[in-house]
């Protein structure tokens, strides 16, 4: 392609040919791959399919970002001698990452969970606890012992 | 000026307040290094889950009539080669690695998103042909792989209200996924080079939170306009998703890797508890009584064979009257979590085909007791017969199999997907 061609399609398009090329290429598996989707139950697939993405850029990320600013917020009011707001939002983090990745057994919804294992979801919550209670005491643990670091200086 | 290069102009200038004005975004380390690091790891992840997610439907026989109803579907469903029998843990690792890779791989998912969120929020919402292109790559990027992630994420729970079949959604939001992936990757590897080069990781990692900076500003770039003072350095961003990874994968693999460790794995679906020590104490998929299996059922049970130039129906006396056969084979579940070796008792497949009088089988036809269900039913293919390890197993462990584990009869097959280790078995077709 020619060099004066090229920068046509640049002001015409917005970006080199090839950007078109990579892009329209990829879209023949992907909407093969659509087209396979919604021969399930169509508008349930297509309600899931946008509904991941708004769920987690309309919900989910506005609600941690907000969690977190308010722990942000209420550190700068009161830092203390050893900075302790990751000791507390890094815990936070990884549990609720983990409530989020495990929440069917955690929060009793998997329904078939009893007829495909023969047990229950009954424990998970407790376990989930159980975790959640490890890495905040390794939290604390850690904390308490940069705290006597200082202290000591 | 045109009216509507005008009106265009005036769009551009004023975006709607809130997240879409540069100054709302304020994350000090935000920017391109740190989400190429997240890309550099999804680079390697994610085609891993792919590759190992497509052996899995292969591992199915999905070429063989009724193992999937939407083989002819096309291109997306080729078979490059027909599943083996050996290793006989191969179908352990590739799913065991498949499901724990991707619970690992869920935090990463997270921070790249976070890192890209400004990215949702540009202003204009298409500044040309090829933002616009790009936008609806991203959108089959996200919306495909949030999809695939949850989907997978809910299957190995039981968490079953899918709007469709899980293996259809799954396996064809994986293509979504995969296509667009390949794309943005395309696109975006130079830019995360130049971020590598730009800032090596060794160094980076050196970088407290005091000596914290943010990257260089760039307008319609990913680094703040304003960013804030920061609470948390690069390296305590990584360390941060490095231990949600860390902390999935002590929490899942137990329910792959087994044995004592076992009791380690307190929110795997299949570990964190104490299997017990009896012969059938490993863990069921599908219990007796939710497949519908009656003692009625049991009591007058006998196994038909079909396939040759007459039926012949078999009492579980005289298979037991017949060679049996040890093998030691685990259960390897589509779900990720497999078993240890079990002791098996049993008579060979093809001396079952033999008996049918079908001597040269190129599939078997199995059909369980079992009332409903997808894989009530299905078919194993010639060398899956042929493999003088598969078995019509009739006891494990040195005891009767128990009626959570197939009693009467079950099959097992070397390297199989668990679920295709049909339970209950009640009729077997050979076919040429």
């Amino acid at each position: 392609m020619s060099a004066d061609l090229t920068t046509r399609a640049r002001r015409l398009y917005g970006e080199h040919p090839a950007h078109a090329l990579v892009l329209l290429v990829s879209f023949v598996p992907a909407l093969l791959a659509l087209g396979q989707l919604l021969d399930e139950r169509r508008i349930d697939v297509a309600k899931w399919l946008v509904g991941s993405a708004v769920l987690h850029d309309a919900l989910l990320l506005p609600a941690y970002v907000l969690v977190d600013a308010a722990a942000v917020a209420l550190w700068r009011r009161r830092p203390g001698r050893v900075a302790w707001l990751n000791f507390v939002r890094i815990p936070l983090a990884v549990s609720g990452m983990l409530l989020l990745v495990y929440s069917p057994e955690i929060l009793g919804k998997a329904a078939s969970f009893q007829d495909k294992t023969g047990r229950s979801t009954d424990p998970y919550l407790g376990h989930w606890l159980v975790v959640t209670a490890i890495l905040a005491a390794g939290s604390a643990v850690w904390y308490l012992t940069r705290l006597a670091v200082v202290r000591r200086r | 000026m045109s009216a509507l290069q005008a009106l265009t102009a005036r769009v551009r200038e004023n975006p709607p307040p809130g997240p879409f004005r540069p100054g709302f975004w304020r994350s000090p380390i935000r920017g391109p290094w740190l989400t190429s690091v997240f890309g550099a790891v999804l680079l390697v992840g994610v085609p891993i889950m792919f590759a190992t997610g497509f052996v899995s439907y292969l591992a199915y026989n999905p070429w063989l009539p009724g193992n999937d109803g939407r083989h002819a579907s096309g291109v997306l469903t080729f078979v490059p080669f027909h599943w083996p029998t050996s290793p006989s843990w191969g179908y352990r690792v590739t799913q065991g690695l498949h499901v724990t890779l991707g619970v690992m791989l869920a935090p990463v998912l997270l921070a790249k998103l976070w890192s890209v969120i400004p990215k949702l929020f540009v202003w204009p919402p298409a500044a040309s042909p090829a933002h616009a292109l790009e936008r609806a790559s991203l959108f089959l990027l996200v919306g495909g792989g949030i999809f695939t992630f949850v989907t997978g994420l809910l299957n190995v729970q039981y968490w079953y209200r899918f709007p469709g079949s899980f293996y259809v959604l799954h396996f064809y939001g994986a293509w979504v996924f995969i296509s667009a992936f390949v794309a943005h990757a395309v696109l975006k590897v130079p830019h995360m080079r130049r971020a590598f080069r730009e800032r090596r990781l060794r160094d980076e990692l050196r970088v407290d939170l005091t000596h914290t900076e943010p990257e260089p500003f760039s307008p319609d770039g990913l680094v703040s306009a304003t960013p804030a003072a920061p609470t948390i350095s690069r390296r305590g961003a990584l360390g941060l998703v490095a231990l949600g990874s860390a902390s999935a994968f002590v929490l899942t693999a137990p329910q792959v890797i087994g044995g004592p460790v076992r009791r380690l794995g307190l929110l795997a679906p299949r570990a964190g508890y104490d299997t017990g020590d009896g012969p059938n104490d490993f863990a069921v998929n599908i219990t007796a009584a939710s497949a519908g299996i009656t003692d009625q059922a049991v009591a007058d049970w006998s196994l038909t064979l079909l396939g040759g130039s007459t039926p012949k129906v078999i009492t579980r006396a005289d298979l037991l009257a017949m060679e049996l056969h040890t093998v030691h084979l685990p259960i390897a579940c589509v779900e990720g979590w497999s078993t240890g070796n079990q002791r098996w008792e049993g008579i060979r497949l093809r001396d079952l085909a033999r008996l049918a009088g079908v001597d040269d089988p190129d599939s078997v036809f199995v059909e369980s007791l079992q009332s409903g269900g997808e894989f009530g039913r299905g078919r194993l293919a010639g060398n899956q017969i042929d493999a003088g390890s598969s078995l019509l197993a009739l006891r494990v462990n040195g005891t009767d199999l128990s009626p959570d584990h197939g009693f009467p009869a079950r099959i097992i097959v070397p390297n199989n997907p668990g679920v295709r280790n049909t339970k209950w078995v009640a009729r077997m077709t050979f076919e040429t």
